[in-house]
């Protein structure tokens, strides 16, 4: 296969060549600077200040979701402030950072999306729910918006769109991986799901299922998290009397918390591993209950939420002291990349979202070592955006750690599930499919990924 | 009957939007007495009556139950200082059964409500919505007895029902009287009103035009032919 | 048919609950005629009061009922003094206000303690006979609701104070003519309404868990027992408690999960459409 980083560099430069060679002509007959044709001014907010939005829910349940996520967006943009600002053709321009109200729906996100852009802000990040960054992909006919976005769910960032930064491990590449540890290391044959009912709780589902069923395992009940939802008896009794020896819960925080203290007194005790997917971090078990319901829950995470290093305790000590909480997986989503989407304003040498996404493999290669979640480089689509390839562990949530002192995910013993690909193949076809498309095989198992990473 | 004043009005004064409704009407109840109010409709009867019982407040005047000022205070207070209401057109607790609504005072220990108003203790278990008028009317008499008040007022007790029942209705009245109640009403049904009542007030646009002892009313004809269309 | 047995359990304890989760909302639509569109915050803050009387303080669950049912009544009450009370008879404000106070409350409570799951400690003991579990947690809570809402039942239909608020509920200026404060007992209602609602987020929240969102689910719990019982009357609000619970049981234990929730909708359309007044509801009924 081709090296894809070198067609994305390839692009790149010949992206960049196109506005060279258009700046030449330009000044050539109007004698025109080449501030003038991708003026850094276009892109600035009132005060003369590059906007880098964030849109998350600011109050309700998922809070504890968008807290430690605003929070890594904005200690980014301090952090970079801090080193002077973002410098662009030997100016220095200062971020700021609005942040919108998404309210956990596509309304709310749609209606801070249009804000922003009202507000000449040019880069939003964020968004909890898949309903609402998928709202604005559905009207957003904007060429000058670089959204960066932390969900998976192939009807999301599978679908054509404009600019777009997919900052987080794709449900494809995680899922087998979850699978086979079930089956091969856990020793366990028939799962019980419960799940969202979205695109996002979709892919998980199946690319859990497909490499589980192939292994030899059976997925014994498939459910779903209803709206308003609290009661979850009927499903865990049904998961009981089909003998489930593993529940996998798709949900994160509140209703995973519910689920799961119903699940251990309903007949699935703690000798039944729990496998999650969501929102799982260190507020769920601040409970002694909690801790009794959930410890040991299995959890793919980015390789930064299973280490401490002095970073991870600068950052834990300013975000327990602005929220009461602690990093969590959340927190990752925002932190770097925000920082990545700085840094490729800077590499481009334009506030043009054009420029600067094109700018972001570059970008990743040239300083993932500064990065927390050490990322092996991103993926340049042609109309889907990119995605950031961010290397996953499985671990083993410690509900009895020192949350302000050490990480809640342990990394598993297995080498294997530490540090493994969280992105899918360059050469999958999903990345140029429509998703709609039947024929596409969207949930390779782990042996299907093996043959196309060669 | 003794010279005891329970309760006293003094020049009360009610005006709605600046127009004066009742003006200087003064009455006396006393201790033991049944007093009855005659007027035709719109006369200020009931407007009076609101007053006594602290629906309405007086914009002058004072009224005073055993020589306590009880002007202008909320209704629940009134009735525990010892004013016993059963309001025109009967109002009682639809959704509580006949026992509940008689249990919920002390029972008057002067007379015995049962055996006043058969026709309802026979009816206990029933819920009040589905008493009769001249049941309601029973029943609201008997909540007005309920706690043993200084003084029952009833508001039109004989309004709206058969003429059999009305009889029943003043019958029980001249049983609290004589069981030492003191009673003030108002009436429109005056040839009865006058009949059982020691004294009467005959109100015209809210103020009072005659007062006396009730057979005297009676025999007067400029009275009984102008006001009481008898 | 083992299974079939077990979602009946299932359906019969979560009726309990739902049972026990709607009292307050009926007894305060049955005697003041106030639709509590905060009862679902309500629920969610006598919740918090008894998370913390149990994990701050360390108190047992029968101080913890106290607790809760102290700050719930005294939040009915200042919610009755400062608003319901001001909205007698006019609807839209009474709804306006108490889905302020829920918006409020539920901002509070995350400003306040965080948005974080919290739990009330429950043993995860499991009764198990003929193949089927109960757990210990929901069977005590479901005997405990029932206790309770028959206890609220004698309370209300058997005592003087009960044949009091029915008579001032009925009607409200012959109540006062016959000497009773009704603005007391309206604060006493609204109280006991309220402080109903933090008892049972005290049985309840061990069994569902706890966090400022769980409002909305009480709340829609609440109201559609409610309005399938008819409003108001506490024997409707049992039979729409155990039917809330056995539908949906049954539905989430044997439809598609997609379908499952929309089946209690179902019966509270079909009820209204069939029974406005709900199953047990009339039109001069009171509680």
């Amino acid at each position: 296969m081709t090296d894809y980083n070198d067609i994305s560099r390839r692009k790149f430069l010949s992206s960049s060549a196109q506005v060279i060679a258009g700046v030449s002509i330009t000044a050539g007959l109007g004698g025109l600077s080449f501030q003038a044709q991708a003026a850094p001014a276009d892109f600035l907010t009132a005060g003369g200040k590059i906007g880098y939005g964030t849109i998350l829910p600011l109050s309700g349940g998922f809070t504890v979701v968008s807290q430690p996520w605003i929070h890594a967006i904005k200690y980014a943009i301090d952090e970079q402030n801090a080193a002077g600002g973002v410098t662009i053709g030997g100016t220095s321009y200062e971020v700021e950072n609005p942040i919108g109200d998404e309210q956990y729906s596509a309304q709310g996100g749609l209606t801070a999306f249009r804000r922003q852009v009202a507000d000449n802000v040019h880069y939003s990040g964020g968004y909890v729910s898949v309903e609402a960054p998928a709202a604005v992909q559905g009207i957003n006919e904007q060429e000058n918006h670089l959204i960066v976005l932390g969900i998976t769910g192939k009807d999301l960032c599978l679908t054509d769109n404009k600019h777009r930064f997919f900052e987080y491990a794709l449900a494809q590449a995680t899922g087998p991986y979850m699978a086979e540890y079930a089956y091969n290391v856990l020793g366990k044959r028939k799962v019980g799901s419960i799940e969202l009912a979205n695109t996002w709780g979709e892919d998980f589902y199946f690319s859990f299922a497909k490499t589980f069923e192939k292994l030899g395992g059976e997925m014994v009940t498939r459910s779903y998290l209803q709206p308003n939802q609290s009661d979850f008896s009927a499903q865990i009794s049904d998961m009981v009397s089909k003998g489930v020896d593993c529940l996998y819960i798709i949900m994160g925080d509140g209703p995973a918390s519910a689920v799961a203290l119903q699940a251990r007194s309903g007949g699935l005790g703690t000798d039944i591993p729990i496998l999650a997917q969501g929102a799982w971090g260190p507020e769920m078990y601040l409970d002694g209950q909690g801790k009794a319901t959930m410890d040991g829950a299995i959890y793919p995470g980015v390789v930064a939420y299973t280490e401490w290093s002095d970073k991870h305790q600068e950052l834990n000590d300013k975000l327990y002291a602005d929220t009461g909480l602690y990093l969590n997986n959340w927190f990752w989503h925002g932190y770097d990349s925000t920082k990545i989407v700085l840094w490729a304003m800077e590499e481009a040498q334009s506030l043009d979202p054009a420029e600067v996404v094109a700018a972001i493999p570059a970008v990743v290669e040239k300083r993932a070592s500064e990065l927390m979640i050490k990322p092996s480089g991103a993926i340049m689509t042609d109309k889907k955006g990119v995605f950031l390839k961010i290397p996953m562990t499985i671990g083993k949530f410690n509900a009895n750690a020192d949350f302000a002192k050490e990480q809640a995910l342990v990394a598993v013993e297995d080498e294997k599930y530490v540090g493994f690909p969280g992105w899918m193949p360059e050469n999958w076809e999903g990345y140029t499919a429509d998703p709609a498309d039947a024929a596409v095989n969207w949930y390779p198992t782990m042996d299907e990924l093996a043959a196309m990473r060669g | 009957m003794s010279d005891t004043s329970i309760l006293t009005l003094t020049n009360v004064e009610s005006r709605i939007a600046g127009a004066l409704k009742l003006a200087g009407i003064s009455i006396e109840v006393k201790k033991g007495e049944l007093v009855s109010i005659l007027g035709a409709n719109g006369a200020g009867k009931t407007s009076l009556l609101g007053i006594i019982a602290g629906l309405y407040k007086p914009s002058a005047g004072t009224v005073r139950l055993e020589g306590m000022s009880i002007t202008g205070l909320p209704p629940y207070r009134i009735a525990r200082k010892g004013i016993g209401f059963a309001p025109q057109n009967h109002p009682i607790f639809n959704s509580l059964s006949v026992a509940e609504t008689l249990e919920l005072g002390r029972p008057n220990t002067q007379i015995d409500v049962e055996s006043l108003f058969p026709n309802i203790a026979a009816k206990r278990h029933m819920r009040a919505a589905s008493l009769s008028g001249g049941e309601r009317q029973m029943l609201s008499m008997a909540i007005a007895l309920q706690n043993d008040p200084k003084i029952c007022i009833f508001d039109e007790p004989s309004s709206g029902l058969a003429p059999k029942i009305v009889s029943q209705v003043f019958e029980a009245i001249k049983r609290m009287v004589e069981a030492g109640i003191t009673v003030l009403m108002v009436e429109q049904n005056a040839r009865a009103a006058l009949r059982f009542a020691d004294r009467a007030y005959v109100m015209e646009h809210g103020k009072i035009i005659a007062s006396g002892l009730a057979g005297d009313l009676a025999n007067d004809d400029q009275i009984r032919r102008a006001y009481l269309g008898m | 048919m083992q299974l079939f047995l077990q979602q009946a359990v299932n359906g019969l304890m979560l009726g309990g609950m739902f049972t026990l989760m709607s009292i307050g909302l009926s007894l305060m639509f049955g005697v003041m005629r106030v639709a509590n569109f905060a009862y679902g915050a309500l629920y969610m803050l006598g919740g918090y009061a008894a998370f913390w009387a149990s994990n701050l303080l360390g108190v047992p669950n029968s101080i913890a009922i106290v607790v809760a049912f102290a700050a719930a009544f005294l939040m009915g009450v200042v919610m009755e003094q400062v608003g319901f009370s001001r909205f007698r008879g006019n609807e839209e404000a009474t709804l306006i206000f108490g889905l302020g106070v829920a918006l409020i409350a539920r901002g509070g409570a995350v400003l306040a303690w965080g948005s974080q799951t919290r739990f009330i400690p429950v043993s995860f003991d499991t009764f198990r006979f003929g193949g089927m579990v109960l757990p210990a947690s929901r069977f005590w809570a479901a005997v405990a609701s029932l206790l309770i809402v028959g206890l609220v039942y004698l309370v209300v239909n058997r005592t003087r104070w009960g044949r009091i608020i029915r008579a001032v509920a009925d009607n409200p200026e012959r109540a006062a003519l016959a000497g009773f404060n009704t603005k007391f007992q309206y604060l006493l209602t609204a109280g006991l309404a309220t402080g109903l609602a933090g008892v049972a987020a005290v049985m309840l929240v061990p069994v569902f868990s706890l966090s400022p969102a769980v409002d909305d689910s009480a709340l829609y719990t609440a109201m559609t027992v409610v309005i399938l019982g008819g409003l108001g009357s506490i024997p409707g609000c049992v039979v729409g408690g155990f039917l809330l619970g056995i539908i949906t049981a049954f539905s989430y234990g044997y439809l598609p999960s997609p379908i499952a929730p929309a089946v209690p909708l179902l019966l509270l359309i079909v009820t209204l459409a069939l029974k406005p007044e709900g199953l047990f509801g009339s039109k001069d009924r009171v509680v």
